[in-house]
């Protein structure tokens, strides 16, 4: 299934976790955190939450703020 | 000239953005120059090309300040209620910067979108900042729902234009005695914040003025002493403004004085 990685299309088994997707992802090292189709996916949950075809997932990292 | 907030007990009344910076290196020994404790932070979608959060983090650590997650780039309460959570997960504080965009061109607070965030906020246990107008209502309603500080801008963030609306200001401060204001947004330059600190506001957030100065450090320098000065005018009380002269050397018996008006 496709599935939206910080708004990039990719490829994923059909029964994979946020989790997996996770575990492939480069960018999930460091402090990060996430969000599934715009809602905060606390980090307990990874491993539990299904993916669905057409999910977006972002991950999103600190920066400069004023 | 201690003060606490959010349960803190800060020494500077002096906070600090991190953005806008020329370099990393600049931004830190700015920041330190500032004396701040309160360090403002943003966060952004990792670019699959880019890395660069862990060591913006890593920089911001080694500082030792109070961290400000924001909500930058929220234009609902929504938006903002999940970016509050992502922020609590990494940075792990419960404070936030509540900022919620109505307008494009002036960057003004939506101040029915910042409410309803705030008061989400507040229940799901996050000491809220919101960045807010200097609108009473709108202020006194968001210290209502839980708001433990209020920032309210003094003009339009980035603009540098100093207490655009000073009566404003001065009636929220007369009006909120008792919650701490801290003005954000909207100070270009020293003097705008002494004016602030000598109507009796409780501290200013600084970033555009200072990162954007020919040299952010010694300009952070002249922030901490304009800060500085302008609460200790308030606390001495500055004189009543008069209409007319009043001289300050005593004229009777000076050897000229005619003693004719």
């Amino acid at each position: 299934m496709k599935i939206f990685l910080n708004g990039l299309p990719q490829d994923f088994e059909v029964t994979a976790t946020v989790q997996d997707a996770l575990a492939v992802c480069e960018q999930a090292v460091g402090p990060f955190a996430v969000a599934l189709n715009r809602e905060f996916l606390p980090r307990s949950l990874f491993a539990h939450t299904p993916l669905q075809e057409g999910d977006h997932l972002d991950l999103v990292v600190p920066m400069q703020g004023g | 000239m201690d003060f606490s907030i959010a349960g803190s007990t800060l020494s500077s009344r002096l906070w600090i953005g991190s953005a806008l910076y020329p370099s990393p290196a600049i931004m830190q020994q700015a920041i330190r120059a500032s004396g701040a404790q309160v360090v403002t932070v943003a966060l952004k979608r990792q670019s699959p090309s880019r890395q660069g959060g862990q060591s913006f983090w890593a920089t911001i650590q080694e500082l030792g300040c109070h961290v400000l997650p924001n909500t930058a780039g929220c234009r609902l309460a929504e938006d903002a209620v999940n970016t509050a959570e992502m922020s609590r997960e990494i940075f792990g504080t419960s404070w936030i910067k509540l900022e919620v965009i109505g307008d494009d061109y002036t960057l003004q607070p939506h101040p029915f979108e910042l409410l309803k965030a705030a008061t989400e906020l507040v229940k799901r246990g996050f000491t809220v900042f919101p960045y807010c107008t200097e609108d009473l209502i709108l202020c006194q309603k968001l210290r209502d729902v839980g708001c433990p500080v209020l920032m309210p801008w003094c003009a339009p963030i980035g603009s540098g234009q100093g207490l655009v609306n000073a009566f404003a200001l001065k009636t929220l401060r007369a009006r909120i005695p008792d919650v701490p204001l801290i003005i954000d947004a909207g100070i270009g330059k020293p003097s705008h914040a002494v004016e602030a600190m000598e109507l009796g506001f409780d501290g200013v957030l600084i970033n555009s003025a200072i990162a954007l100065a020919h040299d952010p450090i010694e300009m952070a320098r002249a922030f901490s002493q304009a800060v500085d000065a302008g609460r200790r005018a308030f606390l001495a009380g500055t004189m009543p403004p008069r209409n007319f002269a009043q001289p300050s050397t005593p004229l009777l018996e000076t050897p000229f004085w005619s003693g004719k008006e």
